[in-house]
């Protein structure tokens, strides 16, 4: 019974790395969004902002 | 054939068969043997004993090839008191064989040729090539019937040694003779001796039923023929029992604390498909720092013969007698049937009180030297006897629970064990196979997954920062790259940024870009590496290499958009960008690796634990030494 559920959960475990694998699929989300047209013919920020907050881990 | 005048009565006696010594007189039981000058008088034996059993003078059968014809029988008597039957066959080809029974069991041995051992040299459990030494005792002739092919003499006791071999190998070695034989053979059955057609075993004591003459409760006999004692189950009278007669014994002292039986004496029960009736109950005890009881139920089964249902502590066991041939001994283990047993437990058990029916003279305060060893769900008991004749036995055992019990008895309301029994199997499930079962799936997944999907590296390359134009209405610290286009197939992706900066900073908020929709995955590479020294000792935190990964985009031709940024007034060095797809993840491997170890380790955490409880009270534990001494000296 125990061996029956053990065997169970770890070929779910088993499933999902697969199927993880398989698809590609990454557990941290990148932000997905569409940047506008002419993207590559623009030095202007494609962002609706330009990070200016950031100056490194000092 | 030669005909004969019983020297003592001087009735007509028949040497029928050429070869044979001795003829016992039909008349007076006198032992008329052949001599030199005509016949001799070896003195009387006494009246058969009625064993029941199947087999009788004149009565021919088929062993293997070989025809024989049974001459004669002698009847020896066992120093616990039992009487066995030992059968003279003439074989077809002039040759003697002895069927030896007792118990119910039948045992063929032919001479070998060959001279025994001395006796003395002998011991019990000694192995001689494949035998094992079982037994080591003393027969009286008790009587005897028909041509015999040796000489004995009325009354006259002999030593003898049996010894047990693996797949029923069995042999004898007599010491009757100045020079001892050997006689080697095997157990055999009423089926290979061409006579099953006979019954089993023929219970000619029919009116074995009294009444206790202490209490005049009824007592009745399971097994008339084999009995040798019984205790009245109501007031303990013992009876020595004989051939159906009953000889008062006395009266056991009835005191506090003395078990009743669990299953009434005279019930009947069905273990693994064999019905056999509850004749008898004793308690037994060890002593160690405390006296420790548990009780034993004789059962009885014509066809199978007796069994034990072990009960202690509340854990039951179905025992089951063995030949010692088919036991090695290895020492600090046991292997029967292709299996180890360790040993658990060794003591002097006591019979402390009995009730019911015997096939040997028990008595309270009976002692035998007893070595259990376990292989859970089953164990082995040796019991070695040195009063009277000496005799090694072994016995299975397999655990029961108080729930088989209860069925098989028709018993209910059993107690349930509290503690773990030393055959008690454990039920957490063992889980070492299926983990390692499941661990080679997850290899075998990602060795599949590696092949199927192999890694590849579609961008690698240096990107100059500095010689990038500046964005127009940015700061002068920041600067738009792109990568050169790329394909993508429909994989994870990997991106990965380094930069030689030495403490100080370049962050890259980047863009993995569709060219033909424009659908795009952000992400962040901020690379900072910062080192030093204080207080003598080197420092260092950040990387100057960072990694992001993105979900499998669709198949297409990708850009990486970068908006570096890196500190005020300084010159960012050249950015080295890859870009994979296909990565192998091993943090999700070792993530997957761990969710199927995690229950299999929690297993095993409670299996150690129920194996610390098992042998808790073990000589031989594997989980720390149980010190019997010191606690004889706390007694002390």
């Amino acid at each position: 019974m125990i061996r029956g559920l053990y065997v169970l959960f770890a070929l779910l475990v088993i499933g999902g790395y697969a199927y993880a694998g398989w698809t590609g699929w990454e557990m941290r989300s990148t932000m997905r969004g569409y940047a506008p047209q002419g993207v590559r013919g623009t030095h202007a920020g494609a962002r609706s902002f330009w990070y200016t907050g950031y100056r490194g881990g000092k | 054939m030669s005909v004969a005048s019983c020297p003592s009565c001087g009735a007509a006696v028949e040497f029928a068969i050429g070869s044979s010594m001795v003829v016992v007189c039909w008349y007076c039981r006198t032992l008329v043997a052949r001599g030199d000058r005509g016949v001799e008088d070896h003195g009387k034996v006494a009246a058969l004993i009625d064993t029941g059993s199947p087999l009788r003078v004149g009565l021919a059968g088929k062993y293997g090839k070989a025809g024989y014809r049974i001459t004669g029988r002698t009847q020896l008597r066992h120093q616990a008191g039992g009487v066995w039957d030992e059968w003279y066959a003439l074989f077809d080809n002039g040759a003697w064989g002895w069927l030896a029974e007792a118990q119910g069991r039948y045992y063929v041995t032919f001479p070998a040729g060959k001279t025994a051992p001395p006796l003395e040299q002998l011991q019990l459990g000694q192995r001689i090539d494949d035998l094992v030494v079982s037994e080591i005792g003393r027969a009286a002739l008790a009587s005897a019937e028909g041509e015999l092919p040796w000489r004995p003499a009325a009354g006259a006791e002999y030593d003898y040694v049996d010894l047990t071999g693996p797949n029923g190998a069995f042999a004898t070695f007599d010491y009757s003779e100045d020079a001892p034989l050997v006689f080697e053979g095997r157990e055999t059955s009423l089926r290979e001796l061409g006579v099953a057609g006979e019954p089993s075993h023929e219970t000619r004591i029919a009116a074995a039923k009294i009444a206790c003459t202490n209490c005049g409760a009824p007592l009745e006999l399971r097994f008339p023929d084999l009995a040798e004692r019984i205790f009245c189950p109501s007031c303990g009278t013992g009876y020595d029992v004989d051939q159906g007669k009953f000889r008062p014994l006395g009266t056991m002292r009835k005191t506090k604390g003395v078990p009743e039986p669990v299953i009434p004496l005279g019930t009947t029960g069905t273990v693994d498909g064999d019905r056999y009736v509850v004749a008898g109950f004793m308690q037994r005890s060890v002593k160690f720092d405390i006296v420790y009881y548990w009780t034993e139920y004789l059962l009885w089964n014509a066809e199978k013969g007796f069994r034990w249902l072990v009960h202690s502590d509340d854990h039951w066991s179905f025992v089951t007698p063995l030949r010692a041939g088919d036991v090695t001994d290895l020492g600090n283990a046991l292997r029967f049937n292709g299996k180890q047993f360790r040993v658990f437990q060794e003591a002097t058990a006591r019979v402390s009180y009995v009730l019911g029916e015997f096939y040997w003279k028990v008595e309270v305060g009976e002692t035998a030297d007893t070595t259990d060893y376990i292989a859970p769900p089953e164990g082995l008991s040796k019991e070695v006897t040195t009063s009277g004749a000496q005799e090694i036995n072994y016995s299975h055992a397999r655990y029961a629970t108080p729930d088989e019990i209860e069925s098989a008895f028709g018993v209910s309301h059993l107690a349930r064990p509290a503690g773990v029994g030393p055959m008690q199997p454990f039920k957490g499930g063992r889980l070492g196979v299926p983990w390692a079962m499941m661990v080679a799936l997850l290899i075998a997944a990602a060795i599949a997954l590696a092949s199927l999907k192999p890694q590849r590296t579609v961008f690698e390359g240096s990107l100059d920062i500095a010689g990038a134009p500046p964005v127009e209405g940015g700061p002068a610290n920041a600067r738009i790259i792109f990568t050169p286009p790329f394909e993508l197939s429909g994989k994870n992706v990997a991106i990965e940024g380094s930069a030689s900066v030495d403490n100080s900073w370049l962050y890259a908020a980047g863009d993995l870009v569709k060219e033909s929709t424009g659908a795009l995955n952000s992400f962040e590479l901020p690379i900072e590496y910062y080192s030093g020294v204080e207080d003598g000792e080197r420092w260092s935190e950040g990387k100057q290499q960072r990694r992001a990964y993105i979900s499998a985009p669709p198949q297409g031709t990708y850009v990486v958009r970068l908006e570096v940024q890196w500190p005020e007034g300084g010159t960012p060095p050249p950015l080295f960008m890859r870009v994979r797809e296909g990565v192998f993840r091993w943090p999700y491997f070792i993530a997957a690796l761990l969710l199927i170890s995690v229950p299999a380790v929690f297993g095993l955490i409670r299996q150690a634990s129920f194996e610390a409880e098992r042998w808790k009270d073990s000589a031989h534990s594997p989980f720390g030494q149980w010190d019997a001494e010191t606690d004889e000296e706390d007694e002390e």
